[in-house]
């Protein structure tokens, strides 16, 4: 199509039906920003003293890329009680870079630690790094998201706090929650709302605040 | 009879005395380091590494070796400060970690958190030739990650490092009998690799 062709109106009116069918098909097979993409997994604890934290927890990781922010639903067994801490949305860096054979890396880090002043700090670290694929995110509308199907990370933290040194270290692995991810975004939810209703979800199989 | 108790607790007060743990001026670690990173930054994949560590004054240097292009590198730093801290482990033993945090910015455009996490079990090093207060509690092996998670103007990269370091006691002794500083452990080991054909890199 040329600037200044003046075909008949039937072509122009068919030309004009086959451009809007092609920008339609063509936004619609765009990725979309996504707006909670809801991850399941677990964590490895060691730490020293020993017992400060349980050895193993299973955790969901609700995360909005655009608006910065992870909330953690952590559920975990602890002297036959069985626990659940559900966590407030939490500032974090997402990144993309570019990685292996063509493909792209997502990365999401934090800075979990305190301003050093001796003889008390606390130094720590959040790390999360997948492989990019197209993961569906919604029902209707722009369905698909370029962010890891799996992530791998950890998260580290140590110093002194009253006079005692302590560390803890993490091991994370997390798989995406397609269908969970899927209700929550057709619902127009907010990372707080799916922590709400994954935290009833959990008290509902008796684990307790 | 009095003369022999004199000696005797003389002798005591003295091995009582080698045997008190003292705090070391540097300890020098040997070891290796292997990384990942995204595809644009491009980080050599191997690293051979000397690290520095003066507890008493928080802060540690490195010089770290590789090879690019058949030349031999090597990429000396400069004193850094780093914090420490010590925590029980079961058994009556302890841990030293080894820590350093680095954040800037907040929008996914612009940011960078790095930082290291290093552990190990404490043992007791020897780190003098003197006859008393030659040894301190620290980790004769080290291992540990460091990371590097960045965007500048959107474009995302990231750096993982994992390292495993060794005590280099009879380097170590000979540093501190010396009476040298970080800095100066670090000059020596420069010019000790310079004689063996590792160059810096030119920027």
């Amino acid at each position: 199509m040329a600037y200044g062709h003046h075909g008949s109106p039937g072509a122009r009116s068919a030309e004009m039906k086959t451009l809007f069918l092609l920008a339609s098909l063509l936004f619609l097979a765009t990725h979309s920003p996504a707006k909670v993409l809801v991850y399941k997994g677990t964590s490895t604890f060691k730490t020293g003293p020993v017992g400060v934290n349980p050895g193993l927890v299973k955790f969901f990781a609700v995360l909005d890329p655009d608006a910065q922010q992870i909330g953690f639903v952590t559920f975990f067994q602890n002297d036959g009680e069985k626990v659940l801490q559900v966590g407030p949305p939490t500032p974090i860096q997402v990144a993309s870079a570019e990685f292996l054979q063509g493909k792209t890396a997502t990365t999401i880090s934090l800075d979990t630690g305190s301003t050093p002043e001796l003889p008390s700090f606390t130094n720590g670290l959040f790390y999360l790094r997948g492989t990019d694929a197209t993961l569906k995110v919604a029902s209707t509308g722009l369905t698909t998201s370029n962010r890891p199907r799996f992530l791998k990370g950890f998260s580290t933290q140590t110093g002194i706090s009253q006079g005692s040194g302590f560390f803890i270290e993490q091991k994370f692995f997390l798989s995406y929650q397609e269908q969970r991810s899927i209700q929550a975004n057709d619902a127009n939810q907010s990372i707080s709302d799916v922590s709400a209703g994954l935290g009833q979800e959990l008290r509902a199989k008796d684990f307790q605040d | 009879m009095k003369s022999k108790t004199i000696k005797l607790i003389a002798t005591f007060s003295l091995l009582l005395l080698a045997t008190v743990e003292s705090p070391a001026k540097v300890l020098i670690f040997k070891g290796t380091i292997r990384t990942k990173s995204d595809t644009s930054t491009a980080h050599p994949k191997f690293f051979n590494l000397f690290q520095v560590f003066d507890p008493d004054t928080s802060v540690t240097a490195t010089v770290a070796t590789f090879q690019k292009e058949a030349k031999k590198l090597q990429l000396p730093t400069l004193p850094s400060d780093i914090r420490f801290a010590q925590a029980p482990l079961p058994d009556g033993k302890s841990t030293t970690t080894i820590s350093l945090v680095i954040e800037s910015g907040a929008s996914n455009d612009f940011f960078q958190n790095a930082g290291l996490h290093f552990r190990g079990v404490n043992k007791a090093l020897r780190f003098s030739s003197a006859f008393a207060g030659n040894s301190v509690s620290f980790p004769r092996l080290i291992t540990g990650t460091l990371f590097n998670d960045q965007a500048f103007n959107g474009d995302g990269s990231f750096v993982e490092q994992r390292i495993l370091l060794t005590y280099q006691e009879s380097r170590s002794v000979a540093a501190n009998d010396a009476n040298q500083t970080v800095q100066q452990v670090i000059d020596s080991l420069v010019a000790e690799l310079k004689i063996k054909g590792f160059e810096g890199p030119a920027f």
